[in-house]
This record gives structure tokens, sequence and C-alpha cells, in this order.
């Protein structure tokens, strides 16, 4: 007979092509394991001929950068809470990570220079890929525009495929090769001024980063009015810019925080919203049903915002997409405009899998399956209006311009 | 030999010209695979030898070749068996012939009104050749030779009035009854008898060629006689929808302006008679025939290629066109694009450069609006399919079959349900050919939707076009399915060409629509009681046949285009863009 879910089948067979690969236990969840010891368990099994070593197909690469910057893990969480009241703890350097980029090799890597800049917390990865791109650039030693594109097409390539599951990976690569094929070397007088204003170009998508963030922040603020109460899912460092910016304007208003399992990622906002001495409430993951009566407004960030005018965020969010629109309370989803990308899911199943490990704080017999998915998708019916830095759109408006962007 | 009677038949009325379809048998039936205007060069006990200018290849859809040029056909007599088409003969005992024979059947007929909505001839038609086919009503052709002695203007008025007469004839049909009591017997020196007839064509029409002549006439009353012939008649149209009701479609080549190319004439005759169906297969079909208009076009001398070719001589071949059947939105923005092609012609280019410069421009448009871009989407929409994937479909959609053959080819393993509905059951071709291709298939009527929907996972649509407001304009039936769609939680996918696009708007299936013949519904004489035989005779009896309908936006998911996919609501930016690029190409 024919199976109602498409992905269960192929959620299996991936399944079982671990469980032939690797045993079964890597995945185990045992609460000692950290991101480091997950990459070295997998270091022996990346002998396959794909030239861009992932650390891990299994887990997600991109889910594993958000945890180490926006997420409390288990035992570190209550040291950071407390290193929290001292000093800003985007100081703390994340020493997992070091473990993959120790190896710089002899050869120009655009992986590893993305990984250097991947490492930081405050530069989106789109940007890191961006700049990464940059370096190829620099590093290059093409002499005609030609040449040059190929290179880069190559280099953007492997950063795609080095990571799949990176949405605003794929969406700032694409961007700048279509920024590239745009500029021809015909609009300059020669190729270095091209080269060079490629860039330039380059280096000002991390100023343009943050002032997407900066007018995300000052758009969204005619929305959040004096007394309201605000419901936030995870960890978005637009939304965090959105409500600090709320708080300075003097604005009167609480915040309830979820949870944001696995990764924990509500618990960091809820800290940095306490700095700002913003009324926060913390919530569990399932409650968000429950005090939705009281929340005026739900405000999400997106890993991605595909073409539907739909988003990809952090598991969950669909349901409290859901839940609020069957209650009748807007969704506002703030996200920069780099994160657009040429996705169209169908359903939740429709996209590739973003694995992560998940701690349950207690063993898990080997029998029972545990869904590892990192990721949801929220159709853009459940979704009230998008903060972008090209404007306040509704999901419909986003297609038009993606379509007109990359035409 | 009865066909070869038939051929002395012809000798006999001095007759050298005929109209001859080839029809072969193919795994799908009776397709044409050649229509043209034939000389007979002579006939033997044996065989019949005919020479034609033209020969035209299409038929099947894919590979839509043509070849111009001078061509002889040779049929053999022995393998060939001779039968009289019941319908067809009551109207015209001598000339029409049906041949059928090993692997081939061939129509031929002079100058009649073969089956102008005859139900019982058209459907025995269909089921000898699913053809109908008719000689160009030129002059050479015309039993009316004897009246050379005549002076140039009367020979002119006489044709004129010849050409009125019938087409007041094929308004009488289309208005009243196609009784064969009622019709007028054609044929040889019938069409003076029906002179008197001919004044009540004063309606000014615009496929009307000869209209500097039409002065000479005097204003009469029209039609007084039929009307005081026939008894009044119950009218047959449902009165919500008299404004879809245009003039019933033409099945015949009576009254063709001499203009009309051949390619042009089969393919109207094809389109009318569905054997070319379809909104890509039509636009395509009707880009190449218009590319051979542009081949065998001469500028007349005092004009220009781009003033003349586009206003005079390609409208009355539209016109024709349209009066087979009325233009999809894919072919009308292609009519759109090619004028604009013809427009902006540089005067002073000479003229086999700029009729080279059109038929390129045609290739590059048919290989990149309709070829390439149903490879993207095919492409983009195999993307969507996963394996146990249960994918619901609706008739016939060549994109939607190729896309689910591309998905097959990646490996994908998933089932398809084909829903099917009356009266044009395509659905039945998309059933055998994703079939034949290993695909698991199961075929179901409208009627069984609810439960054929069960089960279903995605939901893959075709369109006829897209509307301005995101609604989709698909055959009819589209609605029902998308709507179970929804209910089953299926995602709704739409493809469609950005060829397909309109920025007409409609919100229910009755502003715009096309309505096919009645007599689609009414069903077999055999049935018996089951069949609505006789239909018009009947009072307090209507019959409604809407081709299509109209999808709410709200129930799909994404429109795949070759563009991209984006949500129904973007379907606007869509229309601007192919618009834009229609422009540009």
């Amino acid at each position: 007979m024919w199976r109602r879910s498409a992905s269960f089948i192929l959620d299996q067979r991936n399944q079982d092509d671990a469980a032939s690969s690797t045993k079964p236990e890597t995945l185990s969840l045992s609460p000692l394991r950290t991101q480091s010891s997950y990459m070295a368990a997998a270091e022996p099994f990346n002998q396959n001929p794909n030239p861009n070593p992932n650390p891990n197909p299994m887990i997600s690469a991109y889910y594993q950068t958000r945890a180490a910057h926006t997420g409390v893990v288990t035992k570190d969480w209550l040291a950071q809470a407390q290193a929290a009241v001292g000093r800003h703890p985007d100081d703390v350097p994340s020493p997992e990570n070091e473990v993959v980029t120790s190896d710089s090799g002899n050869s120009f890597s655009v992986i590893h220079e993305f990984n250097n800049w991947r490492k930081q917390p405050d530069l989106a990865e789109a940007v890191a890929a961006i700049r990464a791109l940059a370096a190829v650039i620099r590093a290059s030693e093409a002499t005609t525009m030609m040449e040059l594109e190929i290179e880069l097409k190559k280099a953007s390539d492997s950063l795609k495929s080095w990571d799949t599951t990176s949405i605003s990976l794929t969406a700032g690569c694409d961007l700048f090769m279509r920024y590239v094929t745009r500029t021809s070397a015909l609009e300059y007088e020669d190729f270095n001024s091209a080269k060079s204003r490629l860039i330039e170009r380059a280096e000002k998508f991390g100023e343009i980063s943050y002032k997407a963030r900066r007018i995300i922040a000052m758009l969204s603020q005619d929305f959040i009015f004096d007394g309201c109460t605000i419901l936030v899912h995870g960890f978005s460092r637009v939304v965090l810019e959105v409500l600090k910016t709320a708080a300075q304007n003097k604005k009167l208003f609480r915040v309830f925080c979820t949870e944001g399992r696995p990764d924990r990622t509500g618990l960091r906002l809820s800290n940095e919203l306490a700095k700002l001495d913003v009324p926060v409430k913390l919530l569990i993951d399932s409650a968000a049903a429950y005090s939705m009566d009281e929340v005026d407004m739900v405000f999400v960030g997106a890993d991605g915002v595909v073409e539907s005018g739909g988003i990809i965020n952090m598991m969950g969010t669909y349901q409290i997409a859901l839940v609020a629109h069957s209650m009748n309370k807007p969704v506002y989803v703030a996200a920069e405009s780099y994160k657009f990308a040429r996705l169209y899911p169908l359903d939740q199943k429709d996209m590739a899998p973003a694995l992560r490990p998940i701690d349950f704080g207690v063993p898990i017999p080997s029998k029972v399956e545990v869904e590892t998915s990192a990721r949801d998708y929220t159709p853009p019916q459940y979704l009230t209006l998008l903060f972008t830095d090209l404007g306040v759109l509704t999901p419909s408006v986003v297609s038009d311009e993606l379509i007109q962007l990359y035409l | 030999m009865s066909f070869f009677m038939g051929i002395s038949d012809f000798l006999e009325q001095g007759r050298k010209t005929v109209a001859i379809a080839l029809v072969q048998r193919d795994p799908e039936g009776w397709r044409t695979s050649a229509f043209t205007e034939m000389t007979l060069v002579r006939a033997t006990r044996t065989t019949a030898v005919f020479t034609s200018r033209y020969l035209t290849g299409y038929g099947t859809l894919q590979g839509l070749e043509n070849t111009l040029g001078d061509i002889s056909a040779e049929i053999p007599v022995d393998t060939v068996e001779l039968r009289r088409v019941a319908g067809a003969v009551t109207l015209n005992p001598v000339t029409q012939l049906v041949v059928t024979g090993e692997g081939s059947c061939c129509i031929m007929s002079d100058q009649s009104n073969l089956t102008a909505g005859t139900p019982d001839a058209s459907s025995i038609l269909k089921q000898a050749s699913n053809t109908v086919l008719q000689p160009n009503g030129t002059t050479e052709a015309s039993p009316e030779q004897p009246v050379k002695a005549l002076s140039g203007q009367a020979l002119k008025a006489q044709k004129k009035a010849e050409k009125a007469a019938r087409r007041a004839q094929e308004k009488g049909d289309a208005t009243t009854s196609t009784t064969s009591a009622a019709t007028p017997k054609p044929g040889a020196g019938s069409s003076t008898s029906k002179a008197p007839n001919s004044q009540a064509s004063q309606h000014k029409r615009s496929q009307s060629t000869s209209q500097k002549s039409e002065n000479q006439q005097l204003p009469v009353r029209p039609r007084p006689s039929t009307a005081a012939r026939e008894p009044k008649r119950e009218n047959k149209q449902v009165s919500f929808f008299a404004h879809l009701y245009g003039p019933s479609r033409r099945h015949t080549l009576d009254g063709v302006p001499k203009e009309v190319h051949p390619q042009i004439q089969a393919l109207g005759l094809q389109t009318s008679s569905y054997c070319v169906c379809g909104s890509h297969a039509r636009c395509a079909a009707m880009l190449l025939a218009l590319k051979c208009v542009v081949q065998s076009y001469t500028t007349p001398l005092g004009t220009s290629l781009p003033r003349h070719l586009s206003s005079q001589h390609l409208s009355p071949q539209l016109n024709f066109l349209k009066s087979c059947r009325p233009f999809s939105v894919s072919q009308a923005n292609a009519i759109r694009w090619l004028k604009n092609v013809i427009a902006t012609l540089d005067p002073s280019t000479p003229e086999p450069t700029a009729k080279a410069d059109i038929c390129t421009a045609i290739d590059t448009f048919i290989r990149e609006r309709l070829t390439v871009a149903d490879q993207v989407i095919a492409e983009t929409a195999a993307s969507h399919i996963n394996d146990g994937d249960v994918v619901l479909t609706y008739a016939k959609s060549a994109v939607i079959t190729q896309a689910l053959r591309t998905a097959k080819r990646a490996g994908r393993d998933f089932r398809v349900v084909v829903v099917d509905s009356r009266p044009l059951f395509e659905g039945k071709n998309t059933a055998r050919a994703l079939a034949d291709d290993g695909i698991d298939v199961s075929y179901s009527s409208i009627t069984g939707l609810t439960h054929a929907a069960r089960g279903a996972t995605k939901c893959l649509l075709g369109a006829h076009a897209v509307l301005g407001n995101g609604r989709l304009y698909s055959r009819a039936g589209t609605a029902l399915v998308a709507m179970m769609a929804k209910r089953m939680d299926a995602p709704v996918v739409v493809c469609a060409e950005s060829i397909k696009f309109t920025e007409r708007v409609a919100l229910d299936s009755l502003a715009m629509n096309e309505l096919g013949p009645e007599e689609e519904l009414v069903g077999s004489e055999g049935e018996g009681e089951q069949s609505l035989h006789g239909w018009r005779d009947k009072e307090h009896l209507q019959l409604l046949n809407p081709l299509y309908d109209v999808t709410p936006a709200e129930y799909i998911a994404v429109v795949i285009t070759e563009l991209g996919s984006l949500p129904a609501t973007s379907a606007p930016v869509v229309q601007r863009i192919s618009a834009g690029a229609q422009e540009i190409v």
C-alpha cells in the first residue's frame, strides 16, 4: 500500500544508510556529548570522494552554528546566565568551532574562509558566505571577467554543497553571483577596477546586513504599541534588535519567550531582554496555545523566506503560527532581504532535511525513533506581514520581489 | 471497384482537383497525417495518382514538421475499400467518398457541406477517421465553369452571390436546425438555385473579402423565405449563458475566402474537431501554420510587408481559424506577439530577408516559450514528486504528462490517479501514455472523485490560462478536482507556461467561457432511451456544454512557470514579464 507521507520513506532510507555506515549510537542523545565530539566521531566517515568535507552529513552545520551562537546547551546554561549579568555573552569565544578551522591547509579554500567568518556571532551566514566569496576574488589569479566568474561559480557551488541545509548560505551565494553576472567588465575601464568593485561590494554587504537590521527595527516600531504582549519564538538577532529598539524608544511591552527546545535559544533571548529591563516570561514550547489569548502579536525571525512568501524557521514556528492564526493574532516575521531564497516547499517534507541532535536528558532506547528535524515551513497564509529592509511586505509580495530580483 | 467509380465520377464531371486527407492509424487511433488539395493526374485500374503543391505533416503534435513542395501520392486501389458515409451521402450522394484501407484512409469530397453539424454524420465520420475535410471552394473546381462567357464584372457579381448564399445557408443551419431535410441539396448547379437567398447576408462580416462589391446589392429584409418555411422553434440557448453563444463552430470549408492558406484550412478543421486540442498544441500548430503562410506570401505592389502582411493577409487566416474554434489565451498572446514582430520590421528590409526573419522569430518563439518552457516546468514539477507520492491529475495536459515522465525517469516511485470526465475523455490519453511509461495509473471518472482523491498527496493540474487574479482557467471539472485536493490536504500544483498568463480577470466561470457543441453531450443513437437524440425538437430541453471553469486561487499552492515557481497571487508579475519579453524577443 502507499504511504501517506513520502518523506517518511525517504527519512527511513537515510536512516538505513546511516545505520549501515555509522553505528546508530553516534546519534544517541547522551548529554555529555558536545558538538566537537560529534564532529570527531564523524571524521572517519569522511573518506568519500566528496571534495567538500561537511563534518557530519547527519547534522546540519547551519544549526550547529546557530546553537553555538545563540543556544544554551544544558550545562553551560547556568554558567552563562550568571556570566550574562557581568559581561556580554557575545564575547565568549566558542571553543568548539576551533576544531573545524584548525587545519587551515596550505592552499586557499573557500570553505575554510567561510568557516572563519562564520565564527563571528554577529555576522549572518549569508554575509559570511559573501565575505568568503570576496576572499576568492582577492586570491584569484584570473585575468578576465569570464575566468573570474567561472572561478566564483565553482567556489559558490562548493560552498552551497558544503551545507545544503543552510538556506541563507545558498541565498547569499546566489545573490552575490547574481550581482557578479550583472557586473560586466565592460562597464569599467579594465578588469582590475571591476574586480575591486566586486570586492568593495562584498565588503559592503556586511554593513548592509547590519543596516538591514536597523531598518527592520525602525519599520516595526509602528506595530509595537504600549501595553502589548509579544510572543517570540527562538532567538533571532533581528527580533532582538526590534525589541531592543522598542525598549530604547521607551515603549511599554512585555515579551513571552518560548523555551526553544532543543537549543533553548529562547532562554538566551530572555537573558538579553532581562538585561534591557523588558518584562519577560518564559514558556515551554508546548504552552504556546495556553498563553496565546494573552498575546497581542507574534514576532519570529526566519532562517529563510521562500518564494511562496512562507518562511522556514526553527522547529515550532509553524505550530505557533497556526495557533495565532486560529486565535486571530497577527504573526510578524522579521527577516533581512538576503534571506529570500529561491525555494518553493509544498509541504513540510518538501525540503532537504536539516537534522541536529536532541538532548532528552535521559538515554533513549535504540528502538525509539527521534524526529531530529531542526526546522519547519510556515505557509504564507498563516503570516500577516514580513518586515524586511525592502519595506513591510505582505507574503504575496515576496515572490514578486524574488522574481524581479532573479530575472 | 467502387473507389474507381468514385474517381471516374470526378473525371466525368470534368474535375481535376480534389481534397484529400491521408489518415494513418497509429496506436492512438486515426490521425490525419496529411491534408492537401490534390490534382488528379491519372487513374488506372490499380492506382490513382495525385499531385499537390502542399503536403503538410501535422497530426502528431510532437515534431510538427512541414514540407513545402511538389509531391505526388499514389493510392493503391486493390487494398482500398469504399465506404459511403450515411450522413454525408444524404447531403451529397455523388462525390462524398471515404476510402479505407490497410493503415490508410482517405476522405475525398468536393464542394459539399459535409456534416455541417449534423450529428449522425459527424459521429460516423469521427468513427471513420476522426477527421472531416473539405476542399477549398475555389473557383477552378466549381461547376460554374460554363459561365465564362459572362463579362468579368458579371462573373464577380455571380461569385459574390454564391458566397453569400453559402453563408446564408450556414447561418440558417446555425440558428435553426441541422436536419438534412431542411438543408437545400447542394451539389452541381444548386448554387444558382440558391441565388434568391443570397441577399440574406447583408450583415457585414469581417471575413468578407469582397466588401467593395457589397453596395451593389439592395438592402432586403433578412431571410424572409427561411423564416416563412421553418416552423417557430424554441430557443435552445440557455438564457443565463446567452452572452457566451457565438456563431456555431465551423466544420466545413464552405465559403472560405480564397486567401486562406491550405495549412490554415486544415488546422481550422483539426481544431474544430479536437484533432488538435489543448492550449499548447493549438498555439504551436497555429504558429507553424502561420509560418507557412508567411513563407508563401508575396507583397503586392504599392505596399510594404509590415503594413500589408498582418492587417490584410493574416486577418482572413486568423478569422477563419477563429470561426473554427475561438482562440485560446496562448494563441491570442502568440498572435499579439507575431503582429508586433511584423509591425516592428524595418519597411526597407527586402522581402525574402523579412520573411526569413519572421520565420526565425516564430521558430525561436516556439522553442523558447513552448518547447523549452515545458521542459523547465516539467523538471521543476518533477522535483516536487517524491517517493511514495500519489499524484492526482485531471484530463490531459502535455506538460503534466511530461513532468510525470521526468519524475519516473529520475527513479521516483509514485502512483498517478487520472480523473476524467465526459464528453471529451481526454484523460484516457494521459492514462494510456503514463501506463506505457511504466507508471502505475488508476483511471476514474469525475463522478468517483471523492473515492479517487483519497490518499492523494499531490495534485498536478494543467492550465488553459492563468488569470490576472491568480485564478486558474482550465478544462471544466478542474475546479472540482482542486477543491477536493485541497480538502484532502494535497497541495495543488499548477503547471503553466508564461504564455498562458493573461491580464483578464474572472471571478466565476460564467463571465468568460467557451461553449462546446451541445451534440457532444447527446450520446450515440444506439443508446436508445439513454441518449438525448433529437433534443432540438424536444420542448423544454436545453443542453449546455461549457468547456472551461475557474478555480479559486486559494486552492492553488503553487503555479510553476518557466520563470520559476510562484504563488497564484503573483500571476500579474509573470504576465507583465511575459508581455515584456514578447516585445523583446
